[in-house]
This record gives structure tokens, C-alpha cells and sequence, in this order.
């Protein structure tokens, strides 16, 4: 039928001036109102949240990974900028707390070891030192200094002494074991004094002093005969008699005499009845 | 809402009272809630759409749902107030609505407008009282809530073959009506 068509048409019409005729925004005042009724509901049912939290905020609350991840990131970042807070104030690192920040090219400063940035730059100071020292000017003072640019750092006084003792010994190595000879046999013939008369001490004491000068003296300032008597205990010329010059034997290391044990009943101190006085 | 992303969004904000996602709810719905009030005469067709957004504020933390369901959700809702109301005021009307009461769909700003869709009203009313209370519900959640018969069917309490046959007789009886307007024309 040719209506039917037209009529379906008039019937979708009708439908579409339904809708226009009904559906429409409220009034202002009315939307207002019902918006304040709302709200004020909204508050009293659902949680007090009535904005959007930020936008990364909202990323963490949506994603639950992403907080303990942040925070994690967070606790990392800031044990990073407390160790290089650390270095800033002074505070020597140890190596593998400085390596972290090696690895990516960063050099703490006020790092003793300096770290692996620190050991090129050190590798380098050593080859300088090599490279200008010639072969001939290599002994204990060129060994010091590669020692000084290898650590980064001066190397202690009783290091820095050795070179002089070395010097003095590299120039009489056989007095020194003369030295000791002497010391060993002075103590030994000390013991066998005390059964001894005052002219047997009196000779073991000139002896004795005149061993002594034959093997170089001793060092200036050593004690002189107004302290005689007073031995070094268990030193190698405990049982000396009046008379011996006071202070170890010239050339005893560190001015001392060996220091070997003394038998018990080694005499010390002049017999009794020595007299008194100088030699 | 323009995508199915967008609503769950905005159910969510909803959900934790933010004063924005309702705002876009109620901009969404009340056009259609308050035209469905209007079209079934209710009193007070506002307030009733007042009290209709509180009671889903209310009703939301046991709503499941996307956008079709909260459409059809909320236009249960309203067509329960309107039965309410109608128990309140035992009022029907059956006759075409007068032009006083065409007012309160507001005029447009325009005269000629005005005139064609006071008209236009005039009309709309007039074929719809041909139909039963049922039939009127049926075309008028289909045409002005966009659901679908077996979301219709839900509205009212009855089955969807069930609304899908007033919906037939429904069209049937406007169909009669345009008919005997062109012989009276």
C-alpha cells in the first residue's frame, strides 16, 4: 500500500516530536538547586573526596604497582644523595659505596682511594714518576715516590726514614755486623765477671772502651762516664765495671746494644768495694 | 556519555563523591528523567527529579554497571516516584494537556518557535492520551529513554515480549490516530 510507507514516516515524525517536546534541560535555578541537594547528600553517603587528585596521583591509585615502585625509587634516590652528601662533607667512602657512582662517570670528591676514576688518574701519576726518573736515580727514594703516587697519599715519617737508615747502611754493611759481634761479646765476657777482682773489671773496661772506638765512635751526646752504673736492663753491657764509658757502643742500631737476655745472676753495678772516681 | 571509558570514569568519581562526576551525571540524565515525569503528568515533575537523584546518590554504592544499565536503573527509579505520587494524588489525566500547562516546558526566546512547538506539544499529548497507561510507558521509555524492550520491560515489572506487544499496539493506536488526522485534514 502506497500510504503505508508515508504513514511509518508520519509515525517516526510523531516519535522524533516526542522526544524534542519532552526532553529538555531543567531550568537554571532548578538545576542549581537539585545540584545542592546532591552535593550536600553526596557528602553524608559517599567519601568526603570532592576534587580529582592530581594527575600522578591519580596514576598511582589506579595502578597498584606503581606506588611501591615509586616508593622504592624514592628510598634509592635518596640513599644515593645521603652517600654523596657524605663524600661532600669529608667522610671517607668505603670502595663499594663509591663504585656505585663510578660505574656511571660521577668521582666523589674527598675520597682518599679515589676510586676507579682515582686509580686511572693514579696509574698515570706513577708512569710520570717512572718516566722521569732515570734508571740510574731509582733506589730508595724513587721506590718511595712510586710508593706516594701508586697510594694517592704521603707515606708515613717512619717510611720516609727508611731511605736514611738504608743510605747509612748500604755505606758500612760489614760494621754492622761488627757491631753486633761486639755487642754479643762484650755481654759475654760481662757475665763471666762475677766472681771477678775490681783490676780484672777495670781491665774489661778499658777493653771494652777501646773495641769500641775502634768500630767507629760513639754517636755525639751518648751518655759519658758520669752515668756509669746505670745499664739498660738486659742490655749487652749489664755487668759492665766502673769505669766503661757510659751509653751503648757506637754503632749499635738505634744506639742501642743487642738486647739479649741476661742471666739472673749477673752482677750489676760496681762490686763492693770499688773504689770510686773516674778511670 | 560519549564512550563506555568515559562513564566508568565518571561512575568511579562519582563513586567517591566527587562533586564534577555528578555534575556530568545529572547533565546526562535529568533531560530525559524530567521529559519522562513531564510526559506522565506527574505534579510536580522537578521535584520529583530532586528526589530521583538523591535516592540513586544513595542507591550508587549497590549499583553494577555500565552506562545501559545505570540508564535503565535510573529510569526505574523514576517511574517507581511517579507510581508513588500517583497513589499520593489518585490523579489521572486523560484529557489533552491545556495550553497553561505547556508553559512549563519553557518557551525558546523565539515567538514563531514558540508557537510551532506549543503546537507541536498540543499534538504529541493529545495522540499519546489515545493510548493505555501501559502503551504510553512503553513508547515513551523507548522514545525518550533510549532503552531498549527488554530494559522497558524491567522498568515496569513485566516480561519483554510483553513490552514488546505494547509497544505494538502502542504504534498501532498512533498509527490510527495520524490516519483519521489526514481525513480531518
Amino acid at each position: 500500500m502506497g500510504s503505508e510507507p508515508t504513514l511509518e514516516n508520519e509515525v517516526a515524525g510523531f516519535l522524533a516530536d516526542v522526544h524534542a517536546v519532552y526532553v529538555s534541560e531543567p531550568e537554571e535555578a532548578v538545576a542549581s538547586r537539585h545540584l545542592a541537594v546532591i552535593a550536600r547528600e553526596v557528602e553524608l553517603v559517599l567519601p568526603r573526596r570532592t576534587t580529582e587528585p592530581a594527575g600522578w596521583r591519580r596514576i598511582m591509585n589506579r595502578n597498584r604497582f606503581m606506588r611501591p615502585a615509586v616508593t622504592l625509587g624514592a628510598a634509592t634516590l635518596a640513599a644515593l644523595l645521603g652517600t654523596a652528601g657524605l663524600a661532600v662533607a669529608g667522610v671517607d667512602l668505603p670502595n663499594p659505596a663509591t663504585k656505585v657512582f663510578e660505574r656511571v662517570g660521577i668521582s666523589l670528591p674527598n675520597q682518599v682511594g679515589g676510586g676507579e676514576s682515582g686509580e686511572h688518574a693514579r696509574s698515570d701519576d706513577v708512569r710520570s714518576v717512572i718516566e722521569a726518573t732515570p734508571q740510574s736515580e731509582r733506589g730508595c727514594a724513587f721506590g718511595h715516590a712510586v710508593a706516594e703516587a701508586a697510594k694517592g697519599s704521603p707515606l708515613p715519617e717512619h717510611a720516609q726514614a727508611a731511605c736514611d737508615r738504608g743510605n747509612d747502611d748500604d755505606a758500612a754493611p760489614e760494621s754492622n755486623t761488627n757491631r753486633s759481634e761486639f755487642g754479643r761479646d762484650t755481654a759475654e765476657r760481662a757475665r763471666g765477671l762475677k766472681d771477678a777482682t775490681a783490676e780484672e773489671r777495670q781491665s774489661f773496661g778499658e777493653d771494652t772502651a777501646e773495641r769500641a772506638k775502634q768500630l767507629g765512635g760513639a754517636p755525639e751526646g751518648t751518655p759519658g762516664a758520669e752515668q756509669r752504673g746505670e745499664s739498660p736492663a738486659g742490655g749487652g753491657t749489664a755487668g759492665a765495671p766502673k769505669g766503661t764509658p757510659g751509653g751503648p757502643p757506637e754503632g749499635t742500631p738505634d744506639g742501642q746494644p743487642e738486647t739479649l737476655p741476661v742471666p739472673e745472676d749477673t752482677p750489676t753495678g760496681p762490686p763492693a768495694g770499688t773504689p770510686g772516681g773516674g778511670p | 556519555m560519549s564512550s563506555t571509558k568515559n562513564f566508568a570514569g565518571v561512575l568511579g568519581a562519582a563513586r567517591n563523591g566527587e562533586e564534577r562526576a555528578w555534575n556530568a551525571i545529572y547533565s546526562e540524565f535529568a533531560p530525559a528523567l524530567l521529559g519522562y515525569l513531564r510526559a506522565r503528568w506527574a505534579d510536580h515533575p522537578e521535584d520529583l527529579l530532586g528526589e530521583v537523584m538523591l535516592q540513586i546518590v544513595r542507591d550508587l554504592p549497590k549499583f553494577d554497571g555500565g552506562e545501559r544499565e545505570f540508564r535503565a536503573w535510573a529510569f526505574t527509579i523514576t517511574h517507581h516516584r511517579l507510581l508513588d505520587e500517583r497513589r499520593r494524588s489518585a490523579r489521572r489525566r486523560a484529557e489533552p494537556v491545556p495550553a497553561p500547562e505547556l508553559e512549563r516546558l519553557g518557551p525558546r526566546g523565539d515567538t514563531e518557535d514558540d508557537a510551532l512547538r506549543a503546537q507541536s506539544a498540543e499534538r504529541v499529548a493529545r495522540l499519546l492520551a489515545r493510548l493505555s497507561e501501559d502503551q504510553q510507558n512503553v513508547i515513551l521509555l523507548r522514545v525518550l529513554g533510549e532503552l531498549t524492550s527488554e530494559e522497558v520491560g524491567q522498568v515496569i515489572g513485566k516480561s519483554a515480549g510483553a513490552a514488546k506487544a505494547l509497544q505494538r499496539r502502542g504504534l498501532d493506536a498512533i498509527k490510527r490516530e495520524l490516519a483519521r488526522e489526514r481525513v480531518t485534514i
